[in-house]
C-alpha cells in the first residue's frame, strides 16, 4: 500500500470513528473549567573567562511558557504560548522567538477519545514510541495530527495515531517532514474475563504495538533508503500479590542513519532489537526491583538525516540507573543510554528498619542500595559493507567486556529526633567517557562520592538544611567539594548559599570556587526565585536523556505559577 | 457500533500498519561510471536498477578452462574438438571448453571464399595465440598451465592435464549474476570473487568472455571437404572486459576477502545474426594470475 492509499485509508477510518462517536454523544457536566500554568526563567550573563562562562552578545536569555487549558463536559482544548528571547545558553538550538508551540482539542465519550492538533503519547515502556516533552531539557517531540483512543470491549484498549513531530520552534511550531503512524493495543485479561479472574491475585495484561514512519528526507546517492520503516513488539504486565513483572520486546526494521564517525554504524541496515525486563517485589518497609535491558541499534527518529541528539525521536531508551539528585552525583558523570546499544542491569533495594524496634530505635532507619551497570553488546562483525550492510550480529543479553558505566550507591536515612533528620549516601562510579563524552578528557573515570544531608527543623516556622558532598577521582578535573546551607522561613521565604570547589584540579588556576546564592519567595501557587553567582559546566539529565549546561556567571530569575 | 464493525476497523488498521515497511536487502548503490547506463531501459529514479543480492558461495572445487585453439580450414581440428567436448561432458560443471579461432599466423583462420567466408577470429583470441605461442592448430591450453615449457599441448595430453588441474586446491571462488534488457540488448554483469587463501604478493585479474554455445558454420573436415553446417561449440566471440581483464585485489589478498565487479556490454543484434540470440550465449568468467597467466578458477554462466 503506498502512502497516498494509506493516508486515504486512515482518514476514512477516522471518519468512521468520528461519526460513530459524535452520534453517540450525550449530555454530562456542562460547567466550564479553565486551568493553566506559567514558567519564566531569565538569566543575565557576566563575563568570566576563568570558568569559560557563557557570555552572549545579547547578555540576557529568557525561556518562558504558559499553558492554558479549557474543559467543558467531554470537550477540552488548550494551547501553550512559548517564548525564547533569547534562549538560555546551553538550551538546544531550534528554540527561538515567541508564539504558539502547542494547541489541541479533544473530545471523549465512554468508548472513544479523539485528540486533534498536538498531543503526547507513550506505548509500553516508550521504547517503540514515546512522544514527550521536558522544558528543562529542551526536548519536545509532540505529534501534530490526530489520536484516537478506543475501548471497544471491556478490558480492551486501543490507541491509534498519526502525525508529524515538532522539530523546531521559530516564532511558532515547525514540524519535521516525517510522518509517524502508530497503533497500540492492550488487553487486560482480568477485566476481559472478569467472571474467571475478577477476584484472582494474578493480574495480567498483554499488549502489542506497531509504529511506522514515512520520510524521504535522506536522498543520499550512495544507498537505497527505506522510506517506510516499521517497528513492532509486544509486552506483558503481570502481578501476583506483591510480585510484579514487566517484559517487553521490540524490533525495528532496517532504519539506516548517517554515522560517519563509525563506519560499522554508518547507514546500518541491521534490524534493531530491544528487550526490557523488570521483576519487583514490594511489601511494607521493603522493596526490591531488578531490571535488565538489551538494546541494539534502536535509534528511532522520524527523519533519517543527521539530527541533534534529542531531535525528532520516536523511541526512548529507558535508563537503568538511579536518577541522582545531589549535585556532584547528578551533573558530573551522569549515565545516558548508549544510542548504538547496550546491555544494562539494575538492582534497587529499599529497606526500612522498623521504628520502635531494637535496631530501628524510635524512628527507624531508611536503607537503600542501588547497583546499575551497562556494557556494550557483544558484536560479531561481518564483512558486508558493500552488500547488505547488516554489519554485525548480536545475541540477546550477550554483553562484551566493554563497560560503559557502573554505579554502586548506598544510602542511609535517619530521623534522629523530632528536629533533626540525616541522610548519608556513598556512590562509586565507573564511567566510560569515550561513550558519553561528558568530560572529554579521559577514557575511564572512576569516582567516589560521599554526601551528608542534615535537616534541622528549628521550630514550626524556621528550618535549616546543611549539605556537604565530596567527589574524589584521579581522572578528569580531580576532586570536588560541595557545601550548601539553606534557611527556610515557612511558608514564604527561603535563602541558600552553596559552593562547589574544584580543589583537586591539577591546574592550579582551575581550582575554582563556584559560589552561588539563592533567595526565593513562595505564595500560594506562585514561586519567585533569584540566584546570583557562578554555575559550573555540567550535564543535566532526566530519565537518561541529557543536555550539556555551560558554565555561567550572573543573575537568574525564575517565576512559576499555576491557576 | 457493533462488535463486528469494531473488529473490522481494528483489523483494517492492523493491515494498514503492517504493510507500511520497506525492506531493503541490498542497499548499496554502486557508482560505477564505467557502466553504460544507456543500456538500462528504465528511469532509475522511478525504477532503481535491481542490484543483485549475494548468498554464500559453497563451492569447494577447482574448475578447468580448456581453450581449444582451432581454425575453420584446419582438417584435424574437428577431431580435437570432439576430444575437448568429451572431456567437458565427462566433467559437467567442472570443465569448460572455449573454442578460440586463432594461431600466431592465422593460417587456418582467414576466410576463404567462396566456401569459408566467415571470420571467427577475435582480437583477444589473436593476442592469446601470440602470448601462448600457439603456432599450430589444433592446440589447447589447460588452465593456461605450462607443460614441457609450453602453454599449448596436443589434444592427446588434455585429459591427463585436466585431471591434474581438477585435483588442485581451490584458491578463489566466483559467482556471477546478470540482468539482460532486450529493449537495448544491454547486458549487466555482476561478479563476486572470494579469496580462499592468502596470496598477498600476487596480482590477479578477472576476465569475462562472451561465447556462443553453438555456431553453425562451414568447416573443413577430415578428407578435405567443407561441411556447411558444422556445429562449432562454445566459440569465443568477444571479451567483455578486455583481453586481460580487470585487476582484482590490487592491494593484496587474504582469505575470506571478497571483491565485487560490475560490467555492461551491448550484445550484437540477434535479429541481424541469430547466433546472438540470448539463449545461445554464455559467459565464461575466470581468474587469471598476472605473472604466469594461470587460470585459478573458472565458471560458465548460460544467459538463457
Amino acid at each position: 500500500m503506498n502512502l497516498n492509499n494509506s493516508t486515504t485509508f486512515i482518514i476514512t477510518s477516522l471518519g468512521i470513528f468520528l461519526s460513530q462517536a459524535f452520534f453517540a454523544q450525550h449530555k454530562e457536566d456542562s460547567r466550564s473549567y479553565i486551568s493553566g500554568n506559567v514558567q519564566a526563567i531569565a538569566q543575565y550573563y557576566n563575563a568570566d573567562s576563568l570558568i569559560n562562562a557563557a557570555d552572549p552578545d545579547h547578555k540576557m536569555g529568557m525561556n518562558s511558557f504558559a499553558n492554558i487549558n479549557f474543559r467543558k463536559g467531554n470537550f477540552s482544548a488548550g494551547t501553550r504560548f512559548e517564548s525564547y528571547l533569547n534562549p538560555l545558553e546551553g538550551y538546544p538550538v531550534g528554540f527561538k522567538g515567541s508564539g504558539i508551540g502547542y494547541r489541541y482539542a479533544s473530545w471523549k465519550n465512554d468508548d472513544v477519545e479523539i485528540t486533534v492538533g498536538n498531543f503526547y503519547e507513550q506505548f509500553g515502556s516508550g521504547m517503540i514510541l514515546r512522544i514527550w516533552e521536558s522544558r528543562q531539557l529542551g526536548i519536545d517531540n509532540a505529534l501534530d495530527g490526530i489520536k484516537l483512543k478506543y475501548n471497544p470491549y471491556k478490558g480492551v484498549y486501543l490507541k491509534g495515531l498519526i502525525g508529524k513531530q515538532r522539530f523546531r520552534f521559530d516564532d511558532g511550531l515547525k514540524n519535521g517532514d516525517g510522518l509517524v503512524r502508530g497503533l497500540d493495543g492492550e488487553v487486560n485479561l482480568n477485566e476481559l474475563l472478569d467472571s474467571t479472574f475478577d477476584n484472582s491475585k494474578f493480574k495480567i495484561t498483554l499488549g502489542g504495538s506497531f509504529v511506522s514512519k514515512y520520510n524521504n528526507d535522506n536522498a543520499t546517492p550512495d544507498f537505497i533508503m527505506p522510506h517506510n520503516v516499521g517497528a513492532y513488539g509486544g509486552r506483558i504486565i503481570a502481578r501476583y500479590g506483591k510480585v510484579r513483572f514487566y517484559g517487553e520486546y521490540i524490533t525495528k526494521e532496517n532504519d539506516p542513519y548517517p554515522d560517519p564517525s563509525a563506519p560499522k554504524f554508518n547507514y546500518l541496515y541491521k534490524n534493531g532489537e530491544a528487550v526490557l525486563l523488570n521483576l519487583g517485589y514490594s511489601t511494607k518497609g521493603f522493596s526490591v526491583d531488578f531490571n535488565a535491558k538489551h538494546q541494539d541499534n534502536m535509534l528511532w527518529r522520524s527523519t533519517n538525516v543527521s539530527a541533534l541528539p534529542t531531535d525528532l525521536l520516536i523511541g526512548y531508551s529507558p535508563a537503568l540507573s538511579k536518577q541522582h539528585t545531589y549535585a556532584l552525583a547528578s551533573t558530573l558523570y551522569p549515565y545516558s543510554p548508549n544510542a548504538r546499544g547496550e546491555i544494562a542491569y539494575q538492582l534497587d533495594v529499599l529497606y526500612k528498619i522498623p521504628k520502635k524496634s531494637k535496631l530501628g530505635g524510635k524512628y527507624g532507619w531508611d536503607l537503600g542500595l542501588n547497583i546499575a551497570t551497562a556494557y556494550a553488546p557483544q558484536r560479531t562483525f561481518i564483512n558486508d559493507d558493500s552488500t547488505s550492510r547488516k554489519m554485525y550480529s548480536t545475541s540477546i543479553f550477550s554483553a562484551s567486556d566493554s563497560l560503559f558505566f557502573r554505579d554502586i550507591n548506598f544510602s542511609i536515612g535517619k530521623k534522629i529526633n523530632k528536629k533533626l533528620k540525616l541522610k548519608l549516601q556513598y556512590l562509586n562510579f565507573i564511567f566510560d567517557d569515550r561513550v558519553q563524552l561528558v568530560a572529554k578528557h579521559h577514557e575511564l573515570i572512576m569516582a567516589d562520592i560521599v554526601v551528608a544531608d542534615l535537616t534541622w527543623k528549628v521550630n514550626k516556622k524556621n528550618s535549616i538544611k546543611y549539605q556537604v558532598q565530596h567527589l574524589s577521582t584521579l581522572q578528569d578535573q580531580g576532586n570536588w567539594a560541595f557545601g550548601q546551607i539553606e534557611y527556610a522561613y515557612s511558608p514564604h521565604w527561603f535563602v541558600a548559599v552553596l559552593d562547589q570547589w574544584n580543589y583537586g584540579n591539577t591546574i592550579k588556576e582551575q581550582q575554582i570556587h563556584y559560589l552561588l546564592a539563592t533567595a526565593g519567595y513562595i505564595k500560594g501557587s506562585n514561586r519567585f526565585t533569584l540566584q546570583y553567582g557562578r554555575q559550573r559546566a555540567g550535564v543535566f539529565c532526566v530519565g537518561g536523556v541529557c543536555r550539556q549546561v555551560p558554565a555561567s556567571n550572573g543573575l537568574t530569575f525564575s517565576f512559576t505559577s499555576s491557576f | 457500533m457493533t462488535l463486528l464493525n469494531k473488529t473490522i476497523i481494528g483489523f483494517a488498521f492492523l493491515t494498514l500498519f503492517v504493510s507500511a515497511c520497506d525492506r531493503i536487502e541490498n542497499p548499496v548503490i554502486i557508482h560505477d561510471t564505467s557502466l553504460d547506463w544507456t543500456l538500462y531501459p528504465n528511469d532509475t529514479t522511478v525504477s532503481p536498477y535491481p542490484w543483485p543480492t549475494w548468498t554464500a558461495n559453497t563451492n569447494t572445487l577447482r574448475n578447468v578452462l580448456l581453450e581449444d585453439y582451432t581454425g575453420h580450414t584446419c582438417i584435424n581440428c574437428p577431431s580435437a574438438a570432439v576430444v575437448a567436448k568429451t572431456i567437458e561432458d565427462n566433467n559437467p560443471n567442472r570443465v569448460f571448453v572455449m573454442s578460440v579461432h586463432a594461431s600466431t599466423t592465422s593460417g587456418y583462420q582467414v576466410p576463404e571464399l567462396p566456401h569459408l567466408p566467415l571470420d571467427h577470429r577475435t582480437e583477444a583470441g589473436n593476442e592469446y595465440a601470440q602470448v601462448f605461442n600457439v603456432f599450430f592448430n589444433p592446440a589447447g591450453t589447460v588452465n593456461r598451465t605450462l607443460t614441457g615449457g609450453n602453454y599449448y599441448a596436443l589434444n592427446s595430453a588434455w585429459t591427463s592435464m585436466t585431471a591434474t588441474e581438477l585435483s588442485k586446491p581451490l584458491d578463489f571462488n566466483i559467482q556471477l549474476q546478470y540482468n539482460y534488457y532486450p529493449q537495448t540488448n544491454g547486458l549487466f554483469i555482476h561478479t563476486e570473487v572470494e579469496a580462499l587463501s592468502d596470496a598477498a604478493a600476487d596480482q590477479y585479474t578477472i576476465i569475462n568472455c562472451l561465447v556462443r554455445d553453438t555456431v553453425i558454420a562451414p568447416q573443413i573436415i577430415p578428407g578435405g571437404t567443407v561441411e556447411e553446417e558444422y556445429h562449432h561449440h562454445s566459440m569465443l566471440t568477444n571479451n567483455i572486459n578486455g583481453t586481460w581483464g580487470t585487476p582484482i585485489f590490487e592491494g593484496g589478498v587474504s582469505s575470506g576477502q571478497k571483491e565485487y565487479n560490475n560490467f555492461t556490454y551491448k550484445l550484437p543484434d540477434p535479429i541481424a545474426d541469430t547466433t546472438f540470440r540470448i539463449d545461445n550465449l554464455s559467459i565464461i568468467t575466470f581468474i587469471s594470475k598476472n605473472d604466469t597467466y594461470e587460470v585459478m578458477q573458472v565458471i560458465k554462466t548460460s544467459l538463457n
